[in-house]
């Protein structure tokens, strides 16, 4: 067996040139970013470099789809110890989205195997997804046009002599992959570890004495009209920024009278910005347009996926299903629900409560097993029957890659972790088309939003315009349905014979602790608060009821100045000589903000101090700053999370 | 003291950050905090200390490590972190321009930066990379500001191609202990008959100059003492001068552009004599290579330094390795879009380094020098955290000729494995310039490597070299002949260089008010 390393030439959004931010012309100039090797291919190579260790005459072959500059990441991919590398880089193929790229990539993967680069039998390894774009979906659609499996979220990797075998996340822990025979994808996420920094001098002039092939379209067998954007089923309507960030520090002083009210507002706001992952959500504050009659563009239900939490639905199901609901009453069609498992009467009763007027349970399909492709060609052959126009999936960790490989199928566009969905109209070029579905999300780690829409020439061809939603992003809206119908259906039969084999484990009860860094939300201790007794006392229940609150892990940190007060252990620090996070809201209590502790938050996404010095540096760069004693205001802020709820 | 325009507070809290730095060794005492955020506030501190005969110590970032910004005497502390833009406008050919909360004055052109105090070297090479611009100086603690850098004459890895901060200052504003501003440019009139003369507000001031044989500065990379030398420019009085001489208020630097793109090569040697085969090799220009232009830095790690730096970097090769040697080499792109050097220029240096039998090695691109840096400055880090939670790091300084290096690394090695405490050794092999780090385990182990400290200090000055090459002396002593702790410049310059000193310093600053402490005692001020 070989391997097809994918490797992507990605903007390096953890350095983001200060002047690639220009005003004028436009949110994020991407001209002005450094490019760089996709840090999860890196991974991904580091992986296939360890089976190839223990095995013998098998090949790596790193591929990348991009522009001429990308041949210096496949230059590296051979240094670091791949045999020989392809780029693929053609003006048509630009403007591809993911659907378009992965069928770009599976051609020419067909291609190399026919031209024997690779052997019949391989594998495809790649990193789940890449920091542009965010969208884990072309290693799912790449697999569905393979025709073989997907194994996501790969964490870590056991191989010897005989076998392989993969640790791969899934939605209630973990699941032990042994593949069989190719060709099938794998991904790996930020738990593997990345390559080294270095290689050796011989390596480097391996790398370049070895040519990179340089494809074009005509050196692979390929449908033109699938290819580029031509061959995209989505467009990119808008760029914009997310709020202009840190623009100056918001002050609340504890002082103030309506320190109450005005505390309340500002925990509401994080909330917000939260779970929308905008800071302040402009497109959340957008006032949906009003729907124009007339004959809408698509016709269809809308039609909502589930998703389990053990044997419940996860609430993250009924923001679905409200979103395919309040759609589905503005373009005036039906709203409907799909669960994959056996009939289930309480599942029937929650959606219905929510607004779906069908509900169809697929059968036929293992569900303890997380099996990519058996999952997405049942739903695909459901949609098919049921010729939806909108599709929302979860993008959870099995939403968001089990609708790409749907979508793959189905040939339709597909926009990952949108946070807000609104139905207006399009009217563009040659192209009029009335309520579509406007589909808004972050891009390049949240540091830009795009708006995206799905406009296929013949709208009536049964694709629907899919969509995964970010948990946390919508709103939930009880509004029941009238009456409810149910539907069993029976998945058609699949062959499944990969000859590979999967083990689930289910998570231990006691989680291993995270590291600071997997945090979105950090409470950080400063000299401010100094003392274990102050901790235990104030800091404690406040970071408990902001993990109420806002209903996700809270880590906490802390200054140099309190390890060295032999407060907390090392581990806790934050700055340069500590760990560096960038969780989505950073509370510094009683930080001073010193520019070494600053080189460790400073891209946090929302800031807020809680300190009494109003001239305290951190001030120059929080978002929000809470002026007072710590002993007073953070036991106030604590009591308010509970009068807001969770 | 009275009334001043500058922020000031008395808040011990706030205070608290500036009574010790890097070195954990040194802690202060101070009544209050001054936080000028221009020139003229900065001006009127040191004006208004200067009235009322009131002490004060100058901070910069903090990151010293000789206790030269603690103010062990007591006193105000005057910080100039919020002298964040030069307050002025650009002259002609010069354009603002602003990064990471600070404000430049940038003269592309001219390859030259009007920059304030307090920005900090990371600041500065962020600002500046954007114009493909470099500000050579590169000390590992890039968290340290301009301000603080000129004061001690910094150096870094690089000093080895680019020389110390003192090559790449233009012009220097300084606050003097009096108030008054004087303004330094480089080529300014030398030093004759014993004085050297400069201008501050209108007045001509003149300081004098030891007498020769007084005075020998050491011909090695050096940050020890004042530089005082027949025929010096006046600028170079205040560069490293710990602050005993004026705050620096304002600074021109001379820039350079970028290299195009530098190769960090990391060789791994099976013995120390290969290692420092290599460099000798690479210093002495013997290897004849035609394809490198030159040596950016020659940086040493031995086996000791090696096993510290595994718990971070695990794949360092540990069989038959006894001594790392980092260098880089600068090289620019020979076919578009390859990240590497090309073949000719890497094949010479592995044939030079098979010459030194080099057992295997690292080599990174361009692209990835930040991991560089963090590998590079994660052992001194470790170092300091390491001694932080201990007994106090007892770290060298010291550089040597060249011939006498050989030397120098035997009685390093001799002195420490006889007092039997820990120890590594890393540093500037390229300008003989290696620290030479005791991690006691306690405070018994503590004094023995003190002594041991001692005697290696009195060693350097025999074979002609310097006490310290990069960090400075601030209120560093160490144990003299009779037991008793004496200022550490004296082990370079004797009872004699430091009167010398003293005199220097008598002359700006009458009043003994600014930085006292530093470099001479404070009772050889009155
Ligand atoms: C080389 C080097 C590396 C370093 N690395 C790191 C690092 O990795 N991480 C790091 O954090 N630091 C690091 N430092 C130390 C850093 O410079 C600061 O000293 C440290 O961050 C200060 O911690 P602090 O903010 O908790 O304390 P302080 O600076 O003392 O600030 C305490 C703050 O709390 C406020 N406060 C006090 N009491 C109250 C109250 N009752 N209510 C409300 N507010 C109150 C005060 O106004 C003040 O702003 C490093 C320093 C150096 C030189
Ligand atoms: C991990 C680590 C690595 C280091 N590596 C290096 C290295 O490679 N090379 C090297 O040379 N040093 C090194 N140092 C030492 C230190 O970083 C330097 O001495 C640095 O120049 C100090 O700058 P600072 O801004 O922190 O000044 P501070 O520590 O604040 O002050 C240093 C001295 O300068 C004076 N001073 C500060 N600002 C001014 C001003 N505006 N005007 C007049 N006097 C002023 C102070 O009074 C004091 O005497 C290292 C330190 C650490 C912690």
């Amino acid at each position: 067996m070989d391997i097809v390393l994918l490797a992507k030439f990605v903007p390096d959004i953890d350095r983001i040139p200060a002047d690639a931010w220009d005003r004028e012309r436009g949110p994020l100039v991407r001209s002005r970013l450094e490019m760089a090797f996709n840090p999860l291919d890196r991974a991904a190579l580091r992986m296939a470099l360890e089976i190839k260790a223990r095995r013998t005459g098998m090949r790596i072959v790193a591929l990348s789809m991009g522009p001429p500059g990308a041949k210096k990441i496949l230059t590296e991919a051979i240094a670091y110890g791949a045999d020989s590398a392809v780029l693929l880089t053609d003006r048509r193929f630009a403007g591809a989205d993911t659907i378009a790229t992965a069928y770009t990539l599976s051609r020419a993967i067909k291609s190399m195997s026919a031209a024997g680069i690779i052997d019949a039998d391989f594998a495809v390894l790649c990193g789940m997804q890449s920091p542009d774009g965010d969208t884990a979906q072309v290693p799912a659609q790449t697999a569905c046009f393979l025709d073989g499996p997907l194994y996501p979220y790969v964490c870590g990797l056991d191989v010897d002599e005989e076998k392989i075998e993969f640790k791969c996340l899934n939605s209630v822990g973990f699941q032990r992959v042994v593949p069989g025979r190719g060709p099938f994808v794998a991904t790996a996420t930020r738990l593997c570890p990345d390559l080294p920094f270095y290689v050796d001098l011989a390596a480097m002039r391996r790398a370049n004495e070895t040519q990179v092939l340089v494809w074009g379209k005509d050196d692979v067998e390929l449908d033109n009209r699938r290819i580029g954007l031509e061959g995209s089923r989505t467009r990119v309507i808008e760029i914009f920024e997310p709020q202009r960030k840190h623009q100056a520090c918001e002050v609340l002083e504890a002082e103030g009278e309506d320190f109450a009210a005005r505390s309340a507002e500002l925990l509401r706001r994080l909330k917000t910005s939260f779970s929308t992952s905008e800071a302040g959500g402009r497109a959340q504050a957008e006032a949906e347009p009003a729907v124009v009659p007339g004959r809408n563009y698509y016709t269809g239900d809308c039609v909502a996926l589930w998703e389990f939490a053990g044997r419940r639905l996860a609430p993250v199901s009924f923001e679905t299903a409200s979103a395919a609901a309040r759609m589905a009453r503005k373009l005036r069609c039906g709203s409907a629900a799909v669960v994959i498992g056996p009939e289930d009467r309480r599942a029937v009763e929650d959606l219905q409560a929510h607004g779906a007027g069908k509900v169809y349970f697929v059968e036929g399909v293992e569900t303890e097993k997380f099996r990519v492709r058996q999952q997405a060609k049942a739903i695909a052959a459901l949609v098919r029957k049921l010729r939806p126009q909108v599709v929302i999936v979860p993008a959870t960790l099995t939403g968001r890659v089990l609708a790409p490989y749907v979508s793959a199928q189905l040939d339709c566009g597909l926009t990952a972790d949108c946070s807000a969905l609104h139905v207006a109209d399009f009217n563009r070029a040659h192209v009029r088309a009335k309520n579509v579905l406007y589909q808004t999300r972050p891009a390049l780690g949240g540091n830009i939003m795009a708006t995206i829409v799905s406009i296929y020439e013949q709208p009536g061809g049964g694709r629907p315009q899919m969509a995964t939603v970010r948990p946390g992003a919508l709103p939930v809206r009880k509004a029941p349905a009238e009456t409810c119908t149910v539907e069993v259906f029976r998945a058609p039969e699949l062959r499944e014979d990969f000859g590979d084999s999967i083990r689930v484990e289910r998570r231990a009860e006691e989680e291993k602790e995270i590291d600071l860094e997997d945090f979105e939300v950090i409470v950080c201790v400063g000299m401010g608060v100094g003392d274990r007794q102050t901790i235990a006392e104030v800091v404690e229940p406040f970071r408990a009821a902001l993990e109420r609150f806002l209903a996700t892990p809270v880590g906490l940190g802390c200054s140099r100045a309190i390890v060295d007060a032999g407060v907390l252990p090392h581990s806790h620090q934050i700055g340069q000589t500590g760990v560096v996070v960038k969780p989505k809201i950073y509370f510094g209590l009683g930080v001073s903000g010193a520019i070494q502790h600053k080189l460790g938050m400073e891209n946090s996404r929302t800031i807020v101090s809680i300190n009494r010095d109003p001239a305290a540096s951190i001030h120059g760069f929080a978002d929000h700053a809470v002026v007072g004693e710590v002993n007073s205001i953070v036991p106030r802020l604590t009591k308010a999370m509970g009068g807001l709820g969770g | 003291m009275k009334e001043v325009t500058a922020a000031r507070t008395a808040d011990a809290e706030r205070l608290r950050n500036y009574l010790r730095d890097e070195s954990s060794t040194f802690y202060g005492h101070a009544d209050e905090l001054f936080l000028p955020a221009n020139q003229a506030e900065l001006a009127d501190v040191v004006r208004a200390a200067n009235e009322s005969h009131m002490l004060l110590t100058v901070s910069g970032g903090g990151t010293s490590i000789t206790g030269s910004r603690v103010p062990t005497n007591g006193g105000a502390v005057v910080s100039v972190e919020r002298m964040t833009s030069t307050g002025r406008e650009p002259p002609t050919g010069f354009k603002e321009v602003h990064g990471a909360g600070f404000d430049i004055l940038l003269n592309a052109a001219d390859k030259t930066a009007i920059v304030p105090p307090a920005i900090t070297l990371s600041a500065l090479d962020e600002i500046l990379a954007r114009s493909g611009l470099l500000y050579p100086p590169d000390p590992t603690e890039m968290s340290a500001t301009m301000g603080g850098t000129v004061a001690t004459n910094a150096s870094g890895a690089r000093s080895f191609h680019y020389g110390p901060t003192r090559a790449w200052i233009r012009r220097l504003r300084v606050v003097l202990p009096t108030g008054e501003m004087a303004e330094l440019h480089r080529g300014e009139p030398a030093a004759k008959k014993g004085t050297v003369h400069f201008t501050a507000a209108g007045r001509t001031v003149g300081v004098p100059l030891p007498p020769s044989g007084e005075y020998d500065m050491p011909r090695t990379k050096n940050a020890a003492g004042l530089y005082l030398a027949p025929g010096m420019e006046p600028i170079d009085l205040f560069i490293g001068c710990e602050g005993l001489l004026g705050v620096v208020s304002e600074v021109q630097v001379d820039l350079v552009e970028r290299p195009d793109q530098t190769l960090t090569v990391v060789a791994y040697f099976g013995s120390c004599d290969d290692a420092f085969g290599f460099v000798d090799a690479a210093v002495s220009d013997s290897l004849k290579l035609a394809e490198v232009p030159h040596f950016l830095s020659l940086e040493y790690f031995d086996r000791r330094s090696l096993d510290f730096m595994r718990e971070a970097h695990p794949h360092i090769p540990k069989k038959n390795v006894a001594a790392a040697v980092l260098f880089e080499v600068p090289y620019s792109e020979f076919e578009r879009h390859n990240p590497y050097p090309d073949t000719c220029m890497l094949s010479e240096v592995e044939e030079a380094l098979a010459k030194h039998r080099v057992v295997s090695n690292w080599a990174v691109p361009g692209a990835r020098r930040e991991e560089v840096r963090l590998f590079r400055h994660s052992l001194p880090e470790a170092v300091n955290d390491f001694v932080r939670r201990r007994s106090g790091k007892i770290g060298s300084d010291m550089a040597v000729p060249h011939e006498q290096f050989r030397q120098m690394m035997r009685a390093y090695e001799g002195e420490s494995a006889a007092c039997g405490v820990r120890f590594l050794m890393f540093g500037h092999i390229g300008d003989d310039h290696i620290h030479l780090n005791y991690l006691p385990e306690n405070d018994e182990e503590a004094e023995r490597a003190k002594m041991a400290y001692s005697r290696l200090a009195k060693t350097a000055v025999g074979l002609g070299g310097t006490i310290s090459a990069e960090h400075g002396v601030g209120k560093k002593c160490i144990l003299g002949e009779n037991g008793r702790l004496i200022p550490y410049l004296q082990v370079l310059y004797g009872v004699r260089g430091l009167r010398a000193i003293a005199r220097v310093k008598k002359a700006l600053d009458p009043n003994g008010i600014l930085n006292v402490g530093n470099m001479v005692p404070p009772e050889m001020l009155t």
